[in-house]
């Protein structure tokens, strides 16, 4: 803490001085001999570099202030529940309106989706683990003098045909 | 051009920027640049996309380098453009680079925690290196969260590593030296549970949030000044624009491996020796191949404290830190990391080939 306060106690000294004294110094330079203008530019930027270094500490401060940390905590806490009841009410209200208006419910389109999952699933080499079947996917690495042949995965065209049907159904 | 005008271009520019990644989405592949190295696609599944980048000139070195990026971000800030590229710097020095370029996870994976991304993701990817490569043995390169990855692979595999190379890794999660982390001790477990309950992966603007507010006044006006300050630096315009891509090109995290991420660093598992994955312990203790912890002494994203303890715990005989005066990112594209820290640990590999 006592090095915090030393650097943001240099941060405000160097802030006071390019703003308060440097800055005032060479515009009053430059009101009477225009040669002062490269000091005033550089007095400026010297102002502007000390007040970031300054809002930085400020700012770090703020995020090591214990009674700063359990308030956002607390609204952190306070936001995700209300997100979390805002769901649940928004989702019990369209899932009774889509059907009245002839759509598909959010839980339909899952189904139908977890379907196309389902069936690209059986399709595909299964996901392998370590122990057993791992032929299956390597036949996908290809040997070096093969490189540029990629055989990576692609989903049969009635499939494909059917996932464009979805996103389509979705994106209505 | 006046500074107000061209300071307000830039701010701007920089809202529509993050605007564009929130309509969108965030780090969606399809958004990265151009890649500034050549690269083939040898191996696809589950959420890995494995990149190859061929050796270049007459050495070649015989141990495949794998890079396991962190699972947050996209991985192009390791290849941004000729002239600032780790993977250029490698494969100009002989080595074969192969890198886990991951697959952002959707709603369907937020059941993916480290069991799945370690012992099948990276388990997967070491295999298809060993298979392409022909080559029996790896090194293993990971940098930040895909340094815990790393480790906790290699300490569930010994027999499949050679070497161990951890870049900027959170090891010992008690460190609270940065005012970031102390800010994030405020979230308790239940947010934790409640961020997945309701999105089910954490979103990729929330940890856009996260990565924002670790130096909010550098991200909402200093970078822009920064910018105007350099405009008339050359490339210095183009860096800024590609950096920019990157800091929105978050992804977003599983449900799983965030609450198990959180629990870890709650819990400070990796430093206890504590870890399970999948039910096995990730005993730290089992390493024993050559070990490189590089720390970034600026590092203002993992403290360098919370790096430095790694080589104590494991039981490699050759093991040591690496320690460069740079920022987290800067260790991937900084003039001097690149012309200074890469080589030396390109050196290091070469020695342990």
């Amino acid at each position: 803490m006592a090095q915090n306060n030393s650097q943001l106690a240099v941060a405000v000294a160097n802030l006071a001085e390019a703003a308060l004294v440097d800055l005032p110094l060479f515009a009053i330079g430059r009101m009477f001999d225009r040669s002062f203008g490269d000091d005033l530019r550089k007095a400026g930027w010297k102002a502007y570099d000390a007040g970031v270094v300054t809002a930085t500490e400020l700012t770090n401060r703020v995020y090591t202030n214990r009674r700063v940390g359990r308030v956002s905590g607390r609204a952190l806490d306070a936001s995700l529940k209300l997100q979390r009841l805002a769901d649940a009410a928004s989702g019990a209200f369209f899932a009774a309106l889509w059907p009245m208006v002839g759509l598909a419910t959010a839980s339909e389109l899952r189904r139908l989706s977890d379907q196309i999952e389902s069936l690209r699933e059986q399709l595909q080499p299964s996901e392998f683990t370590i122990e057993a079947a791992h032929q299956l996917r390597f036949d996908e690495v290809l040997p070096r003098d093969r490189v540029g042949e990629m055989s990576s995965f692609r989903m049969s065209p009635t499939i494909e045909a059917l996932a464009a049907e979805v996103k389509r159904y979705v994106s209505h | 051009m006046s500074l107000i005008s061209e300071l307000t271009g830039h701010l701007v520019d920089g809202a529509i920027r993050n605007l564009d990644a929130m309509r969108n989405g965030y780090g969606a592949p399809e958004n990265d640049p151009p890649p500034a190295t050549p690269s083939t696609i040898i191996y696809e599944g589950g959420k890995v996309r494995l990149r190859h980048y061929a050796a270049r000139g007459s050495l070649h070195h015989q141990t495949p380098l794998l890079l396991v990026y962190a699972l947050i971000k996209r991985p192009f800030i390791l290849d941004l453009q000729p002239g600032r590229s780790v993977v250029e710097v490698l494969i100009n020095r002989g080595f074969d680079v192969y890198m886990i370029d991951w697959i952002p996870p959707t709603a369907r994976d937020d059941w993916r925690g480290f069991d799945a991304y370690v012992n099948r993701d990276v388990a997967n990817a070491a295999r298809a290196v060993k298979i392409h490569h022909g080559s029996d043995e790896i090194t293993v390169l990971g940098y930040c969260f895909g340094a815990l990855l790393a480790l906790m692979y290699t300490a569930l595999h010994p027999s499949e590593v050679k070497n161990l190379v951890t870049l900027t890794i959170p090891f010992d999660m008690s460190v609270r030296e940065l005012p970031m982390t102390q800010m994030m001790d405020s979230m308790s477990a239940e947010s934790a549970e409640m961020v997945t309950a309701i999105h089910g992966n954490v979103p990729a603007r929330m940890i856009n949030v996260g990565f924002q507010g670790i130096a909010p006044v550098h991200h909402l006006l200093d970078k822009y000044v920064g910018l105007y300050r350099n405009s008339a630096r050359p490339g210095y315009s183009e860096m800024f624009d590609l950096f920019e891509r990157w800091m929105t090109s978050d992804v977003p995290l599983a449900g799983q491996i965030f609450r198990e991420v959180t629990s870890l660093g709650r819990e400070n598992k990796l430093y206890r020796n504590q870890m399970m994955v999948g039910g096995r312990h990730a005993d730290v203790k089992s390493i024993s191949c050559p070990l490189l912890n590089v720390v970034a002494e600026l590092d203002d994203v993992v403290h360098p404290k919370a790096s430095l303890p790694l080589p104590d715990f494991v039981s490699s005989q050759d093991r040591r830190n690496l320690t460069f005066p740079t920022g987290h990112i800067g260790a991937a594209v900084s003039g001097p990391a690149l012309q200074k820290l890469w080589p030396e640990i390109a050196g290091w590999l070469s020695e342990h080939d």
